[in-house]
């Protein structure tokens, strides 16, 4: 059970509308490495963990990716409003917007839909934990190419202020040893 | 008078720090100084939602059964400021 809290973990308050900017930090919501895949990951895989510590940090992990998720949706949300025909048209937005207009829909930047194949439930608490531990710097990273394309450079969530994940993996791996 | 938005910030960096140390407390459940530490936060995020819950409605349906429901009267996180 889940009771939604009516705000955002982080503020976002996009100042310029920019389809272009859109159309690449969509992939931090539906792409593989994107905070939907982490969500279900984490929250698919605490069934099989057989440590109840363990087993509510994955929950808690899990819960706040939805927060990711959120933030990431607002973003998206902010940056496609208000924005002309011409402005989409002429980006690479324009391929998304054919068929969801301006709707906030779980994809990867290069136009493949989110897939459940982007993250693993396998039943054994250690081969998840193992592709735990490479989701995360690989969410990282996604997050640091969509900064160099930013124009004018990312404040916030998008910048150092977010999760982090390092503190979150030594936490993992020290109950792992 | 700190306005809605100085509230909400407040109100975000304590949820931000309590999500944190619950992480670290679930691995670390023994942690004295973090148990204490995540009690302080604690006490004052609660003050701050309070706060903030007057200014700007409901964070939750707990105080959303107001002299009419006001859970969709404020604006919605995600909406862009005018």
């Amino acid at each position: 059970m889940w009771i939604y809290e009516r705000k955002l973990q982080y503020p976002v308050r996009i100042a310029r509308p920019s389809a272009r900017l859109a159309q690449l930090i969509i992939s931090q919501f539906g792409g593989p490495d994107g905070e939907l895949a982490a969500s279900q990951r984490y929250l698919s895989q605490r069934y099989a963990m057989p440590d109840r510590a363990v087993a509510g940090l994955l929950t808690d992990i899990g819960t706040e990716e939805m927060a990711h998720m959120e933030m990431v949706s607002a973003i998206l949300h902010q940056l496609t409003a208000d924005l002309s025909l011409e402005e989409i048209a002429g980006s690479p937005f324009a391929a998304y917007f054919v068929d969801h207009t301006t709707g906030i829909w779980p994809t990867a930047a290069a136009g493949v839909p989110f897939q459940a194949t982007e993250f693993q439930s396998k039943g054994d608490a250690l081969t998840d934990l193992a592709e735990d531990m490479a989701a995360e710097p690989a969410t990282a990273q996604t997050r640091q190419n969509d900064m160099k394309k930013a124009p004018g450079g990312c404040r916030g969530p998008i910048g150092s202020q977010w999760v982090d994940l390092r503190r979150h993996l030594l936490v993992r791996s020290g109950y792992c040893r | 008078m700190p306005d809605r938005r100085q509230l909400l910030l407040r109100l975000q960096e304590l949820s931000f720090t309590l999500d944190d140390v619950q992480l670290y407390l679930d691995t670390h459940p023994r942690d004295a100084e973090a148990l204490s530490y995540f009690r302080r936060v604690q006490a004052l995020r609660g003050e701050a939602a309070r706060e903030y819950e007057r200014e700007a409605g409901p964070l939750t349906r707990e105080t959303a059964a107001d002299e009419e429901w006001s859970w969709g009267r404020e604006a919605w996180p995600w909406e862009r400021e005018a």
